[in-house]
């Protein structure tokens, strides 16, 4: 068992870990300013002869799965808050490790891929290229350059930094996400991070039941969709450069 | 969460802290001086593992590198992040399995550890007397060694190859240090992670089409990726010998311009230039290149 630890220590890794292969060849474009049909990212390589727009969006899913149950505990100060969060272990452990699952990047990107994005986000229109996620936070939440290697003069990048399942005693279940939108169109190298939030309620999420899964995941799409439109409506990059 | 969070990084950075040094609180290059005194020390090259291994993802904390089938997840299930953990390993395991057979017979472990031998060769100071391997290395077999080098001193180099937590790409890495005795463990004076990155083709968000992509026609792509990494990392053993300390501290600087590669950010090296590949310092050498197209995707 040392050994194994010792084998461990040299090399865990601290944030600055790498995790996600990404370069722009590894990127998978996405049908040009429409809501893509192919699920599977590495199906779908642009075989349509007609010209690709010139403007790029790379869409950066995250790999993040965090939950947080709190129960009528958590308004009593410091002692309840730590009797609710061990009140609610292994809860938290079951719903973070299911929520990583059935909303992982993939899914993510499917979900995306059922709306059009750059409608959403009011640019002209663009290809729509689905990136490997960026697992290091201080990366994809501070770095102020191109995250892939294209040089398009219309390009803009739309991370998802945050997959969190709450469930409040007082206000239920809900889903939240985090997003930063980089809007490199003014022909800067470095951009400002703009950044924001969108949630909403949980009916069935998580299932109870094995037979509630099905819809349990398709609700958990649907929320996440839902929520990025919420968070495109306050903050598209025409807005951004409105401010 | 917060406690979840900081317990994952705790995990990481404790076990982290037993063997090996915080790459950020060390020089990752030696001054003239040192190289004169230090270039006869004597080496040591340790692999830990069997076969190909695997890293998983430690959420917000990075990701821990997993020994294969010799994990025990269940010593991490003392706590919530323990218990996710052993979650990812066991799964990660599983999905590991198919590459691990269809490398049956492949020595990657042999050609991890002469890449880094040819790499020390290639230093114009660095002339170790002599170069030992450890391929079941421990605290005590490397305080020992470390206690045995003229002056108390030696390099030592830990060495690892993995795919990472979702399985889009092959990384070597080799922990050069050079480190003098400790009262319970070596310490270091000097210390440079260096990672060579190869990237599968067409990776998928689904980590067991990579693994299927990888382990296709006996494993032909993650053979050819070994191969690619192994003779990078060859390069960034020599090429981290001959780095100063005036160079990287100007690598360091936080007005510098930087580039995304792999998961990593950072300034481009141009010391470590060469066609076909991305080389930044983020904490040290990272060299990132991507596989030939093999064609369609499997």
């Amino acid at each position: 068992m040392q050994r194994l630890i010792c084998a461990l220590g040299l090399f865990a890794v601290a944030a600055g870990a790498p995790v996600a292969a990404q370069d722009t060849a590894a990127g998978t474009p996405a049908a040009a300013a429409t809501p893509a049909a192919t699920p599977a990212p590495e199906a779908t390589a642009p075989t349509a002869t007609a010209a690709l727009p010139a403007c790029e969006l790379h869409v950066y899913p995250t790999l993040e799965g965090e939950a947080v149950t709190t129960g009528w505990l958590s308004g009593l100060g410091v002692i309840g808050a730590l009797a609710d969060a061990a009140a609610n272990k292994s809860r938290n452990i079951g719903d973070a490790a299911y929520l990583k699952d059935a909303l992982g990047p993939r899914m993510q990107v499917e979900a995306l891929k059922s709306i059009d994005l750059v409608s959403a986000l009011q640019l002209q229109p663009s290809q729509v290229i689905f990136e490997t996620p960026v697992a290091d936070r201080k990366i994809s939440t501070q770095a102020e350059t191109r995250l892939s290697n294209s040089t398009a003069q219309c390009y803009v990048e739309l991370l998802i930094t945050q997959n969190l399942y709450r469930k409040a005693a007082m206000y239920g279940r809900s889903l939240n996400n985090r997003y930063i939108l980089k809007d490199f169109r003014t022909g800067k190298t470095k951009t400002t991070l703009v950044k924001g939030r969108g949630g909403n309620g949980l009916a069935v999420f998580p299932p109870k039941t094995t037979e509630e899964a099905p819809a349990a995941e398709k609700e958990l799409s649907e929320v996440f969709v839902k929520n990025f439109l919420e968070f495109a409506k306050t903050t598209t990059p025409a807005k951004v450069a409105a401010r | 969460m917060k406690r979840l969070i900081g317990a994952m990084v705790a995990l990481g950075l404790s076990t982290s802290a037993m063997a090996a040094p915080d790459p950020t609180k060390l020089p990752a290059a030696l001054s003239a001086e040192e190289r004169q005194a230090d270039s006869a020390l004597p080496a040591q090259v340790a692999l830990g593992q069997h076969g190909i291994v695997t890293a998983i993802d430690a959420f917000r904390g990075g990701q821990v590198l997993l020994q294969g089938e010799r994990t025990n997840s269940a010593g991490y299930a003392a706590s919530e992040a323990g218990t996710l953990i052993a979650m990812a390993a066991r799964e990660a395991n599983v999905t590991i399995g198919p590459l691990r057979k269809a490398l049956d017979g492949f020595d990657a472990d042999e050609q991890a550890i002469a890449a880094v031998r040819s790499g020390l060769s290639r230093s114009s100071w660095l002339k170790p007397a002599r170069i030992e391997i450890a391929r079941e290395p421990t605290l005590a077999g490397r305080t020992a060694f470390v206690a045995a080098g003229p002056g108390k001193k030696a390099v030592l180099v830990d060495v690892a190859y993995y795919l990472s937590a979702d399985f889009n790409q092959i990384e070597a890495v080799a922990n050069l240090g050079f480190a003098r005795d400790g009262k319970t463990q070596p310490t270091y004076f000097s210390y440079h992670r260096l990672t060579s990155i190869v990237q599968l083709p067409h990776p998928s968000f689904d980590p067991r089409a990579n693994v299927r992509s990888w382990s296709a026609d006996r494993a032909a792509l993650a053979r050819a990726g070994l191969a690619a990494a192994f003779s990078r990392l060859e390069d960034l053993v020599g090429l981290a010998t001959e780095m100063t300390p005036q160079e990287v501290q100007q690598l360091a600087a936080k007005d510098i311009a930087k580039t995304y590669a792999a998961g990593r950010y950072g300034p481009p090296v141009a010391r470590a230039a060469k066609p076909g590949m991305t080389t930044i310092w983020a904490r040290g050498l990272v060299s990132v290149q991507q596989l030939a197209d093999p064609g369609p995707a499997r």
